[in-house]
């Protein structure tokens, strides 16, 4: 469904990606992790065509979709989940859903709608808060709700567990399973939680320095030694204490 | 009793100019983030043009008004066009640098095509004045309430209601995540640069009759309109009419109580201590984030 072969980007001097290849065929779910700086959001945002590739060739159902501009790539059905969610702060809760179904008719915006707060119950309950005014766990159902309104054959997710607590990761990641049984959404996956997202994903990728490094089936790579030793066993130590500052301030 | 009267309603319509140039101030920050120090001069331009057509090249007022809004609507474009998304850097000191040397050229621009004299426009006519005993409402300033009235609110149902206006605040909340959404950020900012601009120009054709067109006018209206804009609390439309009237009526009282000669001072004193209470202006929200 979706396949980078190739594909080198970078700002400046910097050398974000070199030669990334990789495949996501359709109702997969495939996590490309690695660590701070790997160059895992330049890859989802060349595919989204917010950041030009240098060189390579992205292909999208077959077709070209690199040098297109990034409202054609939406309207394709590939749809971004940004890292750091970047909810539209001072518009409400239902405004950020419209902005999401910007390129959609009119007329299927009520059944969207209805589907996307059936997954999410609280976004409905909060439908006229204004989006900066939630937790980050509610901004993380919004900017994913946002991404749903446009349709997505191919949701590209960033990091969609950073800065939250455990038991709301899980509840994350369960909706993320629901999409695929429920709506047939095909996910390509980038996190640096390489525990939830192999536990999650049906095969993997391993970036580092802008180079695939590793790839295979998760449970594979789940017990591989070195990513063992790179991000499981590494990621919890390093982890805990950020953790709890932010269960702390969901409790809040 | 009708002396205070009298002062109120002549400080309304000082005030509602105030307020129609605050909205071109309104509508870029909204989409854009932008503070358009350009924004007077589009001001300038609707009324040296304007002025210029009638009484330069005859024409009458009924076709002079839409080639303005016209062309000032180009102008103003072209001002996002070739100034704001060439910037290399879009920090919020290079844009403002950008839209103030767009101020300087338009100021040229007029001078070279219209000239440098003074001028005035005719009344737009049609609306009665309203004349009292004792009271009297110009014409000009009725067209110039009735303009504010539609035009912000017109403002507030873009911004509030409609998928274009939502889709312009959310450009300027994360140009990202709008691209993101498939919406093209740089099609608001022109969007939005336009619209000011012809706002803009309604504003200076209807000013004209009553308060002349001269090049230079542009940095007055923009302070003015500036200040209105901060005192209602930039971004928000009713802020804009709010502030502006407030400020136009603050004026015409010291002019009328104290010396003309302070009313500008006066009023500058009172927008300082009202902004001391209310730093972000009186229905300026404060931004939804959370740290
Ligand atoms: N806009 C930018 N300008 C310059 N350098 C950038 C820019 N964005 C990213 N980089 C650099 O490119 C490299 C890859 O960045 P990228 O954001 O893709 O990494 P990442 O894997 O997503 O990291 P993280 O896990 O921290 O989000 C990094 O060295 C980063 O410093
Ligand atoms: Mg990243």
């Amino acid at each position: 469904m979706l396949a980078l072969r190739d594909v080198s980007a970078r700002y400046g001097a910097i050398r974000a990606l070199e030669g990334v290849s990789l495949d996501v065929a359709p109702g997969e779910i495939v996590c490309l992790i690695g660590a701070n700086g790997a160059g895992k959001s330049t890859a989802l945002n060349v595919v989204s065509n917010v950041v030009a590739a240098r060189g390579g060739e992205v292909t999208f159902e077959g077709e070209r979709l690199l040098a297109r501009s990034a409202s054609a790539t939406v309207r394709r059905g590939v749809i971004q989940v940004p890292e750091g969610r970047l909810v539209f702060p001072d518009l409400t809760v239902l405004e950020n859903l419209e902005m999401g179904a910007y390129t959609q008719a009119q007329a299927r915006f009520a059944p969207t709608l209805e589907a996307v707060f059936a997954l999410f119950p609280r976004l409905a309950e909060r439908r006229k808060q204004l989006a900066g005014l939630m937790s980050g766990g509610e901004q993380q159902m919004l900017a994913i709700g946002r991404a749903l309104m446009a349709h997505p054959k191919l949701l590209l997710l960033d990091e969609p567990s950073m800065g939250l607590a455990p038991l709301v990761i899980a509840d994350i990641f369960r909706a993320l399973q629901r999409l695929r049984a429920e709506l047939g959404c095909t996910i390509l996956l980038v996190e640096q939680n390489a525990r939830a997202a192999l536990a999650l994903a049906d095969r993997g990728y391993v970036l580092a320095n802008g180079r695939i490094t590793k790839s295979g089936p998760a449970a594979e790579l789940m017990r591989d030694s070195t990513i063992q030793e790179a991000f499981l066993g590494k990621r919890r130590a390093k982890a805990s204490p950020d953790q709890m500052r932010s269960s702390e301030r969901v409790m809040l | 009793m009708t002396q205070l009267l009298q002062t109120l309603l002549s400080g309304l319509t000082t005030g509602a100019i105030y307020g129609l140039i605050a909205l071109g101030f309104t509508i870029v920050f909204n989409a854009t983030k932008v503070t358009n120090f350009a924004n007077g001069d589009f001001v300038m331009m609707g009324g040296v043009v304007c002025a210029g057509l009638v009484t330069l090249a005859h024409w009458p007022l009924l076709l002079a008004v839409p080639a303005t809004i016209v062309g000032v609507t180009a102008l103003g474009a072209a001002l996002d066009v070739f100034g704001i998304q060439r910037a290399r850097r879009k920090t919020v000191l290079s844009l403002a640098m950008i839209t103030i040397g767009f101020s300087v050229l338009y100021r040229g621009l007029m001078q070279v095509l219209v000239g440098r004299d003074v001028m005035f426009a005719p009344s737009f006519g049609i609306i009665p004045d309203i004349r009292t005993a004792e009271l009297y409402v110009g014409s000009q300033s009725l067209w110039i309430l009735l303009a504010l009235g539609l035009i912000s609110g017109g403002l507030s149902y873009l911004f509030l209601k409609t998928r274009l206006g939502k889709a312009m605040r959310a450009a300027s909340q994360s140009p990202r995540a709008a691209a993101l959404c498939g919406i093209d950020p740089r099609l608001m900012s022109i969007a939005s640069f336009a619209m000011a601009a012809a706002v803009g120009a309604i504003a200076g054709a209807l000013i004209a009759p009553i308060g002349a067109a001269f090049y230079d006018y542009g940095l007055v209206f923009g302070l003015k309109g500036f200040a209105a804009a901060v005192l209602g609390g930039f971004g928000s439309p009713v802020g804009a009419v709010v502030g502006g009237l407030l400020l136009g009526l603050m004026e015409s009282i010291s002019a009328g109580y104290l010396a003309s000669a302070y009313k500008d001072a006066v009023a500058l004193a009172i927008l300082l201590g009202l902004l001391l209470v209310w730093p972000s202006g009186l229905f300026g929200r404060v931004e939804a984030r959370r740290v």
